[in-house]
């Protein structure tokens, strides 16, 4: 059950890029942040890694975005222990 | 009034938290995953009691005499050593929306092309290793990457390398107002003609292991090598004099005077 | 089920975390183009030239490329044997200091405590009006960032011109204890070695030096030989762990002051232990000491028995005592320098010059090098390191100090004067003979009212930052807000906190926006051309000189006349025609540099400080002197002088010839001096040690480095480092603002716990490159006797935080 703090980039300003935005917010795992210039602030509240894959994947593909970078990662351990749900390598 | 409180100690909550997740890990933001690889996993979920390749532990008094070296399992197997997960051969088709993507993260960490890039990360621990530690090679992990140094081995990397603000004064208004303009990322080389080999549309000083950017599993999407079998780059690709210092810069070249033919 | 709340926690936590990335200094927005600018540059058409390094004095060359009339990018110059086509952070965005928002594009007047824009033409003639009225209260302030035809301009001006030698620079608060170390031992200023010793020694030790921040080219070239397999042995003496310590094998924690006893107790043991370089000495060196009356820089000869008798309490016993460096690594210490199979290079700064016995200390420190014969071999060298860029070149060279003359002459001298005369065509009589105010006693009576004996009324800043850089800023800069009658102009780039209390701001070229030379910190001399052109208005400093003169010289002032009756800065034409350099556009219809540079270089053979033709330096990326012509017609530098190997100078059968020693029989000084406690040190009331200092990222008051977007992004602030426990125990968290408080002034800093650099328990550091907060409020002026450069390295202080400051004022 990951939580993460992640910071999208656009290639301009986030306000020419609402499309994406729109498409962001409605990914029902993410709570939109505040915004600065071309970043945009957002945490993931998943169920699963590999949904949290999935949804790192999805925005990261977005148009206009040219980069993601983590700000912070935080993960129940007990909840899922015993699942072996593992990372695919990024290939 | 009450409210405000809430808040105040939310906000102190949280940045205890942050410094508790920044603490644990060296101030470096730690990917998902990073303690759970797939390796580990795998590895945990076999009971070890059926594994012979497992040696048991035994006590410091029988160290000496405890036989140790390759269990008999592996011995009788032939064994496979892991294949890169890196293949040369991959048919490689390079898309230009990855390569203007790639570049324009490049520029952003750069005040000009050829500047040193920033470090985009925060840094506690400054000594070479520490850096080595994912730069010498590159890692890709869970979205994000190390780059590969494309110049050879040098000492104090914070010489030239920007870090970000120290944790302290990372919420200090760091603005600032110039008009520099520098010189823009590369687009392309020059062509003689099509198909001809491209000209290197950089300089060659300090970016000069090729296969950093331009190859290798750590490479920039977009930039990579069709043919990254090939090492000998400078062979068919000619590097930039005016960009390069490699000779002094004339406005014409020299040759010598016209043969003297006597003409009848 | 994961815990509501914790994950409500970790959510906020999470936006927080991502929302600080986003609002904070992280982001690195893309560099948009200025209205100004219309075509971006595109690399069609740039084209790379060679320029020295606007920032500190090691003096690496840089390629500037340059499009449509901007610098655009910068890179390491290959061909540099200073640098070898490596730089810092700092000189990889030299470009960007040309570019900050606010240049200064037009001359501003104060009237009615307003600025106002002027003509430069009246800019001038306020000024020369100022001069011709009161010559003799005319001060010029000036800079090691002068480039060496600017230094030259003013101090011909000054002291050729006006007759006046109020003419002091920055690098009194800088240089100065490392010159009077050096005229005390060699009888002639400037290091005997170069940055080859870097290459070549075994043991590198840095005398409460930081050059992983502050020199870090230099040091990362010996570095780098550890990282190519050699073996080098780093040892670190300071008051603080730096990044230096880090890559140190040894680090020895001295108190302030503790450099004096070190030095001391390694000579007395390599007396005791009988393996000092006797044969060496014998030939090369004399014993010395103070007189015990008048102590002078040339002191008193004294036997080798007095020597030994003077120095036998220094144990290291004793020396731990004073130093609190154990008394093991003292033994260290001087076995290593009793050893004369490796080759040992001592690198200092401002850690020995900003310092009450920085002339003692510098002296010392040679004395240890010469007593244990590490000394004239390549690798064997006491090297003191410049932190301006010509620092050297101008200041020591030029002589562009209250009591010389260029070309290591002194205005205390008949015959020193006379041939100074005899160059600028000056009718005998013209230079004065009295020394002139030092940078303290200059700014002391320069804010002094006039009916107190303040008898500055009008001076005249270049290339410098006073109002920042100052010690006791209260006492010697501060009040010039309340003095209507003096007259403060400053010729800067961009607004400061000197331009603050400025009543004529004068707008200046920089850098590569005019012709320039520069002296390094191993005599390298450099040169380069103008590039781009400056903003605005901004005019080079060179021409504001010439342009004042000529002022005065049509006022009628006699001293701008030479005995001919012509203009003093003259230029002509191969015809004979006198070029009017004066009006600026006409400035740069020949290169006034030239001009100067060889009317200067007649003055450098006195002191064999040779200077080759102008046309050698274009060709070359600087040239060491003594730079002297070959039989082929070639110029030779000279990398290792006084040894015979390498230096012209040497006479025949010497294997050393020191030929300026200062007992005129070629032989150095190893000088004696007794240790003394620092003038101020902690107590009940202010229990803690201040040190001041530098970062990697700024340089000096950052006027240029904080208009860098990478450089102020890596380090957007001052701090104060403390030490973890001196924290807990004033209950200080990271990143709180607290004040500093001396008896002298206060300042308000965040706190960096633990920070870059680690001051052991009862010691805080803070840099002073944050014009926004000044700790030159809190430092002393307590100064060298010799040097007149204040400490600014060490004075008492309370941190007080700021909730309790507030109950107790």
């Amino acid at each position: 059950m990951p939580i993460s703090g992640l910071v999208v980039t656009f290639g301009s300003s986030v306000a020419e890029h609402a499309d994406s935005i729109e498409s962001i917010a409605a990914i029902p795992e993410i709570d939109l942040g505040e915004s600065a210039g071309s970043k945009l602030a957002i945490v993931v509240d998943s169920e699963t890694k590999r949904r949290d894959q999935e949804i790192w994947n999805t925005v990261q593909q977005l148009p206009g975005v040219i980069d993601l970078a983590v700000a912070m990662v935080a993960f129940d351990e007990t909840a899922e222990t015993n699942k072996l749900d593992s990372i695919r390598n990024e290939t | 009034m009450n409210r405000l409180t809430t808040i105040f100690l939310s906000l102190v909550i949280a940045i205890a938290v942050i410094g508790y997740f920044v603490g644990i890990g060296d101030g470096v933001p730690q990917p998902d995953g990073l303690y759970e690889s797939a390796l580990l996993d795998r590895e945990l979920a076999r009971t070890a009691a059926s594994d012979a390749k497992l040696i048991p532990a035994v006590s410091y008094a029988e160290i000496a005499n405890t036989p140790m070296g390759p269990t008999k399992s592996w011995q009788a197997m032939p064994q496979t050593l892991p294949g890169a997960d890196y293949d040369l051969y991959t048919k490689i088709e390079p898309s230009e929306a990855e390569k203007e993507a790639s570049s324009k993260l490049r520029a952003s960490r750069r005040a000009f092309n050829g500047a040193p890039p920033v470090i985009p990360h925060p840094v506690e621990k400054t000594t070479d290793a520490a850096c080595y530690a994912c730069h010498s090679n590159g890692v890709k992990m869970a979205g994000l990457k190390a780059s590969v140094m494309s110049h050879q081995f040098l000492g104090n990397c914070m010489q030239c390398h920007a870090p970000m603000a120290p944790a302290p004064f990372q919420n200090v208004d760091a603005n600032v107002e110039t008009n520099f303009v520098g010189l823009p990322a590369p687009r392309q080389g020059k062509r003689a003609y099509q198909g001809a080999p491209p000209t290197i549309p950089h300089s060659q000083w300090m970016r000069e292991n090729c296969s950093a950017c331009h190859g290798g599993p750590h490479g920039w999407a977009g930039m990579e090598s069709t043919h990254p079998w090939r090492t000998n780059c400078t062979q068919c690709h000619a590097p930039s004099a005016v960009l390069d210092q490699a000779i002094p810069v004339m406005n014409e070249v020299p040759m010598l005077p016209p043969l003297d033919v006597v003409v009848n | 089920m994961m815990d509501s709340k914790r994950r409500n926690f970790l959510k906020s936590a999470a936006m927080a975390a991502a929302g600080s990335m986003v609002a904070g200094n992280t982001g690195l927005p893309v560099v948009q183009a200025d209205e100004g600018v219309s075509d971006l540059p595109d690399a069609d058409g740039l084209s790379w030239n060679k320029a020295p390094c606007r920032f500190c004095g090691t003096g690496c060359h840089v390629q500037v490329g340059v499009e449509d009339g901007r610098v655009v990018a910068v890179a390491g110059d290959k061909a540099a044997d200073v640098n070898k086509g490596l730089l810092c952070v700092k000189g990889y965005h030299v470009g960007g200091i040309l570019y900050g928002k606010d240049r200064l594009t037009k001359p501003l007047l104060r009237k009615d405590g307003q600025l106002t824009e002027i003509e430069w033409d009246e800019a001038i003639e306020i000024i020369a009006k100022r001069i011709f009225d009161s010559p003799d209260t005319f001060a010029f302030y000036g800079s090691g960032q002068w480039t060496i035809p600017e230094g030259y301009a003013a101090q011909k001006f000054m002291k050729g011109g006006l007759g006046n030698n109020h003419i002091d620079p920055n690098a009194r608060l800088c240089m100065a204890s490392a010159v009077t170390g050096f005229l005390a031992t060699y009888g002639v200023d400037e290091p005997a070695g170069c940055y080859q010793d870097l290459d070549e020694c075994n043991v590198l030790i840095t005398w409460g030096n930081n050059p992983a921040e502050m020199h870090p080219v230099l040091f990362s070239r010996v570095t780098d030989r550890r990282s190519r397999g050699e073996n080098i042995r780093i040892i670190d003496i300071g008051t603080r762990r730096t990044r230096t310590t880090d890559a140190a094998n040894d680090y020895l924690e001295m108190k302030p002051h503790g450099d004096v006893a070190i030095s001391l107790g390694i000579m007395h043991l390599l007396i005791e232990n009988d393996n000092y370089d006797k044969s060496f000495v014998e030939k090369h060196c004399n014993f010395r000491g103070a007189e015990e009356v008048t102590p002078t820089l040339q002191g008193e000869q004294i036997s080798e028995d007095e020597f030994r008798k003077r120095i036998a309490k220094y144990t290291p016993e004793y020396v731990e005592e004073l130093s609190g460096v154990a008394a093991d690594d003292i033994r260290m210490l001087a076995d290593l320098f009793g050893n004369r199979d490796i080759r040992i290079t001592s690198l200092w700064c401002m850690g020995m010059n900003q310092h009450t016995m920085g002339t003692a200390v510098n002296s010392l420190v040679h004395g240890v090098h010469l007593l244990s014969g590490h000394f004239g071999r390549p690798g064997d060298s006491p090297t003191s390191l410049t932190g301006q860029p010509s620092a050297c070149g101008t200041v020591r060279e030029v002589g562009t100090l209250a009591h010389a003359l260029p070309g290591g002459r002194v205005v205390a001298k008949p015959e020193h004067r006379q041939q100074c005369e005899g160059f600028w065509n000056l009718k005998p009589g013209s230079i004065n003979e009295v020394p002139g105010y030092h940078t303290v006693k200059m700014f002391d009576q320069f804010t002094k009212s006039t009916d107190d004996g303040g008898d500055i009324t009008t001076l005249l800043v270049q290339v410098t930052n006073p109002g920042q850089t100052l010690p006791n800023l209260n006492a010697l800069f501060n009040d010039k807000k309340s003095l209507e009658d003096k007259f403060l102009i400053v010729s800067d780039v961009y607004p400061t906190a000197t331009t603050a209390l400025a009543d004529l701001i004068l707008p200046a070229a920089m850098w590569v926006e005019k012709n320039g030379m520069f002296g390094n910190s191993e005599r390298r001399t450099q040169q380069w051309f103008k590039m781009v052109d400056p903003p605005g208005e901004a005019r080079d400093d060179t021409w504001m000189t010439i342009a004042i003169a000529h002022k005065l010289f049509e006022m009628g002032y006699q001293g701008m006349k030479d005995k001919d009756g012509e203009f003093i800065f003259a230029v002509k034409d191969e015809d004979g025609k006198e070029i009017p350099v004066w009006e600026f556009d006409r400035y740069y219809d020949t290169n006034v540099d030239k001009h100067l540079f060889e009317e200067y270089r007649q003055f450098t053979t006195m002191k064999h400080k040779n200077l080759a033709p102008y046309d050698e330096y274009v060709k070359a990326r600087g040239l060491r002197w003594p730079v002297v012509e070959q039989e082929d017609g070639s110029w030779r530098e000279t990398r290792f002088r006084f040894s015979a190997f390498d230096d012209p100078f040497v006479k025949e059968g010497q294997e050393f010839d020191f030929y300026h020693s200062s007992s005129s029989d070629g032989r150095a000084q190893i000088w004696f001096h007794e240790y003394a406690p620092p003038p101020e040190m902690p107590d009940d009331e202010y229990p803690m040690w201040l040190c001041t200092g530098r970062v990697l990222e700024h340089w000096h008051t950052g006027t240029m480095t904080r208009r860098l977007a990478p450089l102020n992004r890596a380090m957007p602030t001052a701090y104060v480092e403390m030490h973890m426990e001196d924290a807990k125990a004033a209950n200080i968290r990271q990143g709180e603002v607290v004040t500093i408080q001396s008896r002298r002034g206060v300042c308000e800093l965040p706190v960096w716990v633990d920070g870059r650099g680690r001051p052991p328990r009862g010691t805080v550091f803070v840099p002073f490159f944050d014009e926004t907060k000044l700790i030159n409020n809190v430092t002393l002026e307590a100064h060298d006797p010799f040097s007149k450069q204040p400490d600014y390295k060490k004075c008492a202080v309370r941190v007080v935080k700021k909730t309790a400051a507030k109950v107790s004022s």
